[in-house]
C-alpha cells in the first residue's frame, strides 16, 4: 500500500515539475521583452535603468538558472511581482483563491445536486417517457454554454425580478447564479455518466443473479449497482472540479466574481507573466492534488481493486 | 447513515458560511434608503484607480483632485482653482492667481508654494518607475519653462524660454492637478491622493475593483450632497447594464460604458435615464504609412478614405449615437475645426486603387485591439470596411489581438490600419499634431506611423508660438486640410457617449472630458 502511494505521489512531483518547466518556458517564450513591460511607464530609460530592470527580473542569468532560481522562489511560496501592480504575485493570489474556491465548491454541489437524482432517475427509469424526457433536458443543458445560462439567469432572477444580485460577492446569494451557471451543464454531464454506468451494472449477471434470489430492489441498488458504478463518477468529479477551477474565468468575469481566474484574465490581457504563470502553476498543484487525493481514496476504500490489481469484487 | 448525512450536511453549511463571511467586501452594494446615508454607486468598463504609478492617482472623473484649469463645452479654458491665467505682453511670463480658501483633504491650503511643487513635479514627471525625473522636461505638455517663482501667498508666474500662446489650454485638467504636500513619497509619487475636489479618496479595493470615495465637508464650493461615491470596473457591457437595470450600481458613466446596441434597452427601462453627450474623443484609422507597406502610397491612403462610409456607420453600428468625422479635429472643439469633406466614392477609390498597384489583388492587416471591442463597434466597423475594400481589389485581413500585443505590433510596425480612439484632453488642437503627426512625436514614432512632413511640422512649430488667435486658426485649418490631402490619419467618427442613471439620481452631467461634476449629483 505505502509502495502504491509513494509512487503516486513521485508521479505526481514529476508531473507538477513538468509544468513548473512549461510554464516557466512560457514566460521566456512569449514575444517580447519583459524589460520593456516593466518600465513601459518610463519615457526615456537609461542603459542603467535597462540593465538593473534586467537584473531585477533575472533576465541576466543563462536559462537553466533562471528556471531553478524560479522554481527555488515557488516553492518557497515567492511567485514574484506582477508587472501591473509590483506586488507579490502570491499574495494576490491568496486573496482571490478562496473566491474561486468558493465558487467551486458551489458549481460542485450543484452538480452532484442535478447529477445524482436524474442519473439514477433516468436509469431506473431506462426508456421509458421520463428517461426520455430527462436525456432531452440533459442534452440541452450540455449544449448551452455556461456564459448563456448565466446571462439568461441574470435578466430574469437579476434585472426582471431583482431576486438575486447580477454581480459581486459577499453572500450566499451573490454565489447562486454564478455556482448554477457552471454547474448546470457539468451536472447534466454528469448525470449522463451516472445513468449510462447504472445500466452497465443494472444488466450485469450477478444483479439478475439477486434478483431471482428476490434481493430487495433498493438492496440491489445500493450494494450491487452503486457501489460498483461509482468509482468513474467520482474520477469524474475529481477531473471536473480541476476543471471548474481552472475554467471558471468567463463566469468570474461575466458576474464580476472577484477570484484568480477574472485575475488570470486581465493578467493575459496585460500581459503579466508571472501572473499567469503563477496562476497555471498553482491551479495545475491543485488539479493533481485532487486527483492523487481521489487515487488515495480509491486505494484506502478498495485496496484489493487498485493496489493488488484485482478483478472485481463482486 | 443518518448521522453521517447529517454531519455531511453541517460541513458543507459551515464551509459556506466560512467561505461566504470571509469574502464579505464592499463589493455587494449597500442599498441606500430615504433616511440612511446618501451613496451613489457608478459603474464604468474601467477602474478609475491608477495607483501610484501614475501622476494623478485617480481618474479625474472621481473628482478627488481637481485643476486649476478645466475645459468649457467649447473646449476652451474655464478657471476652477485658478481664479485667472494671464499672459505677460511678450508672452514669456504667465501669472497664475489661486482662488482663495481651498483647502486640500489633509487640511492644508492651497497656496502657490503649493501649486509650484505640483506644476514642477508634472513637468518633470518621467513615467510610472521613474517618477519625479530632474532631467526629464515635459516640454511638450508645458514648453520649455525656465522659472517658476511665488509673487505672493496665492500667486506665482511660470517663465518660458519661448511664447506658449496656449499655455492656459495646456494647464487644463490633468496638466495641472493639485495635491497637498502630504501626498507624495521621496520620488514624488503619489501615495495619499489629498486633492480638494467634493470627495476625497477612502480605499480601494483591488480584489472586487471597487473604488470608495466619501464627502469632503470642506470642500470650497460648499458641503457635498452625498455621503459617499462608489466607482466600480464591471468589465462586461452586459452584465454592467444588468447591475444598473436591477439597481445594483445607480449610474454608468465614462466613454464607452454604455454601447450604442444598449441605448434602446436603457431608453425602454422607464426607471432609468438616458443621456449623450459630445465628448473630445475621435475615432481613426491610423496607418503605417512607412516606405514597403501598402498604405505609404498617398493613393491608397484616399482609396482607404474614400471606402469608409461614415454615414452608415454612424446610422447603423453606432444607431445615431455619433457623428460623422469631418476632420482630424474634434467637432467638440468648433473654434478650431476645419470641414475636410470626407465623402464616401467605392468607385473613385477603385481608380486611385488601379492607380497605385494596378489589378493585382493586395493585401492589408486591420489590427484590433481586443480591450476596446467591449467599448465601441471596432470589430464591425472592420468587417463593414473589410467588405468594402474586397470591392476595390484590397483583401483586409481582420486581426485582433490582446492589448500589450497590439501597442507591441504597433511599435514594430507589423501592421496596416490600427483604428483607435484619441481624446483631446486639452483646448488646443496642437495637443493632437505634437503626438500623433509631427515628426518624431511619441505616438507617431512608437507606433510606427511613418509620418514625416517637413511642410506639417513646420506648421506645428509655428502654431505652437503664435500669439494671435485667429493666425492660429489660420494655421490650423492649413494642417487639418494638409492631413486631408495626404490622408496621414483617416477620422472616422466623433463620440457621442451615452450614459444613464436610475431616476432617483439627479444632475449627473458628464462634460467634454467625460468626467461628471460630482459635487452638484444629489439623490432624491
Amino acid at each position: 500500500m505505502m509502495k502504491y502511494i509513494a509512487k503516486k505521489i513521485l508521479i505526481s512531483i514529476l508531473v507538477i515539475l513538468g509544468v513548473s518547466v512549461l510554464t516557466f518556458s512560457m514566460g521566456r517564450l512569449a514575444p517580447g521583452d519583459p524589460v520593456d513591460t516593466v518600465l513601459a511607464g518610463t519615457r526615456n530609460p537609461s542603459h542603467e535603468e535597462i540593465a538593473s530592470a534586467r537584473k531585477y527580473l533575472g533576465l541576466d542569468e543563462p536559462v537553466v538558472s533562471q528556471y531553478f532560481r524560479w522554481l527555488r522562489r515557488a516553492a518557497r511560496g515567492d511567485l514574484g511581482l506582477s508587472y501591473q501592480t509590483g506586488k507579490p504575485v502570491s499574495k494576490e493570489l491568496a486573496v482571490r483563491l478562496p473566491q474561486t474556491m468558493l465558487l467551486t465548491f458551489g458549481s460542485v454541489t450543484v452538480m452532484l445536486i442535478i447529477a445524482f437524482p436524474f442519473g439514477i432517475a433516468s436509469a431506473l427509469g431506462h426508456n421509458r417517457v421520463g428517461d426520455y424526457a430527462l436525456r432531452l433536458v440533459n442534452v440541452l443543458a450540455i449544449s448551452i454554454p455556461s456564459f448563456c445560462i448565466g446571462i439568461l439567469m441574470i435578466l430574469f432572477f437579476g434585472v426582471r425580478h431583482k431576486w438575486l444580485p447580477v454581480m459581486g460577492s459577499g453572500s450566499f446569494q451573490h454565489l447562486l447564479m454564478p455556482s448554477l451557471s457552471i454547474g448546470i451543464g457539468a451536472g447534466a454531464a454528469l448525470a449522463r455518466l451516472i445513468r449510462s454506468q447504472l445500466l452497465t451494472h443494472l444488466e450485469s449477471e450477478h444483479v439478475t443473479a439477486a434478483r431471482v434470489f428476490g434481493v430487495k430492489r433498493s438492496v440491489i441498488l445500493k450494494n450491487h449497482v452503486l457501489k460498483n458504478a461509482i468509482p468513474p463518477v467520482i474520477t469524474n468529479i475529481g477531473l471536473t472540479i480541476g476543471t471548474m477551477l481552472g475554467g471558471s474565468a468567463i463566469i468570474e468575469t461575466l458576474f464580476s466574481w472577484p477570484g484568480a481566474g477574472s485575475y488570470a484574465v486581465k493578467a493575459i490581457y496585460a500581459r503579466d507573466y508571472p501572473v499567469i504563470q503563477a496562476y497555471a502553476l498553482v491551479m495545475a498543484v491543485i488539479y493533481i492534488v485532487i486527483n492523487v487525493l481521489i487515487e488515495l481514496s480509491y486505494c484506502l476504500a478498495m485496496p484489493s481493486v487498485y493496489v493488488l490489481g484485482g478483478g472485481d469484487e463482486n | 447513515m443518518k448521522k453521517k448525512t447529517a454531519l455531511l450536511l453541517s460541513a458543507v453549511i459551515l464551509f459556506v458560511s466560512i467561505m461566504t463571511a470571509c469574502s464579505q467586501s464592499p463589493q455587494s452594494s449597500p442599498q441606500p434608503t430615504a433616511s440612511g446615508p446618501k451613496i451613489v454607486t457608478i459603474a464604468a468598463g474601467r477602474s478609475f484607480y491608477q495607483g501610484p504609478t501614475s501622476n494623478i492617482y485617480v481618474h479625474g472623473s472621481t473628482n478627488v483632485w481637481q485643476a486649476l484649469v478645466m475645459l468649457n463645452d467649447k473646449m476652451e479654458p474655464e478657471m476652477r482653482l485658478a481664479e485667472s491665467v494671464k499672459a505677460s505682453q511678450d508672452g514669456l511670463t504667465w501669472t497664475i492667481k489661486l482662488r482663495n480658501g481651498v483647502t486640500f483633504h489633509d487640511g492644508t491650503k492651497l497656496t502657490s508654494d503649493v501649486a509650484i511643487m505640483n506644476l514642477d513635479r508634472l513637468y518633470h514627471w518621467n513615467g510610472g518607475s521613474k517618477s519625479y525625473d530632474p532631467a526629464f522636461e515635459n516640454t511638450g505638455e508645458f514648453g520649455k519653462i525656465t522659472k517658476m517663482a511665488k509673487v505672493d501667498d496665492l500667486s506665482f508666474t511660470v517663465t518660458h524660454e519661448k511664447p506658449i500662446p496656449d499655455f492656459d489650454l495646456r494647464l487644463g485638467y490633468e496638466n495641472s492637478a493639485m495635491f497637498a504636500a502630504a501626498s507624495f513619497d521621496s520620488k514624488k509619487a503619489i501615495t495619499k491622493p489629498y486633492g480638494t475636489g467634493p470627495y476625497k479618496y477612502e480605499s480601494y479595493d483591488e480584489k472586487t475593483e471597487t473604488l470608495t470615495l466619501s464627502k469632503f465637508e470642506k470642500y470650497w464650493e460648499g458641503e457635498p450632497k452625498l455621503d459617499k461615491v462608489i466607482f466600480k470596473n464591471i468589465a462586461d457591457a452586459t452584465t454592467r447594464l444588468s447591475a444598473l437595470q436591477s439597481g445594483e450600481v445607480d449610474v454608468i458613466s465614462d466613454v464607452g460604458g454604455i454601447l450604442p446596441q444598449q441605448a434602446a434597452t436603457v431608453l425602454g427601462d422607464n426607471k432609468l435615464v438616458m443621456k449623450q453627450r459630445l465628448v473630445s474623443t475621435v475615432h481613426y484609422y491610423f496607418m503605417n504609412t512607412n516606405s514597403g507597406k501598402l498604405f505609404s502610397d498617398v493613393s491608397m491612403r484616399k482609396a482607404l478614405s474614400l471606402c469608409i462610409d461614415r454615414d452608415t456607420i454612424v446610422k447603423k453600428l453606432l444607431k445615431g449615437y455619433g457623428e460623422p468625422a469631418k476632420s482630424v479635429l474634434t467637432s467638440a472643439g468648433p473654434t478650431w475645426l476645419a470641414d475636410c469633406g470626407n465623402v464616401f466614392d467605392p468607385k473613385q477609390a477603385k481608380e486611385l486603387k488601379l492607380k497605385a498597384v494596378g489589378t493585382g489583388e493586395v493585401s492589408c492587416t486591420i489590427l484590433l485591439n481586443s480591450s476596446l471591442l467591449g467599448r465601441w463597434p471596432y470589430q464591425d466597423t472592420a468587417a463593414m470596411i473589410q467588405a468594402q475594400l474586397k470591392e476595390i481589389g484590397v483583401n483586409a485581413q481582420i486581426e485582433t489581438v490582446d492589448s500589450a500585443t497590439w501597442t507591441k505590433r504597433l511599435k514594430e510596425g507589423t501592421y496596416d490600419i490600427a483604428p483607435q480612439p484619441f481624446t483631446v484632453s486639452a483646448g488646443e488642437p496642437n495637443y493632437f499634431f505634437v503626438r500623433n503627426l509631427r515628426s518624431g512625436g511619441t505616438n507617431n514614432s512608437s507606433r510606427s506611423y511613418g509620418i514625416k512632413d517637413a511642410a506639417l511640422d513646420s506648421l506645428i512649430d509655428k502654431v505652437a508660438v503664435e500669439p494671435s488667435k485667429t493666425e492660429r486658426q489660420k494655421y490650423y485649418a492649413e494642417m487639418q486640410k494638409l492631413v486631408k490631402e495626404k490622408e496621414y490619419v483617416i477620422p472616422l467618427w466623433y463620440d457621442v457617449t451615452i450614459y444613464a442613471m436610475n431616476k432617483r439620481v439627479q444632475n449627473f452631467n458628464l462634460d467634454v472630458t467625460f468626467c461628471p461634476d460630482l459635487y452638484k449629483v444629489s439623490v432624491g
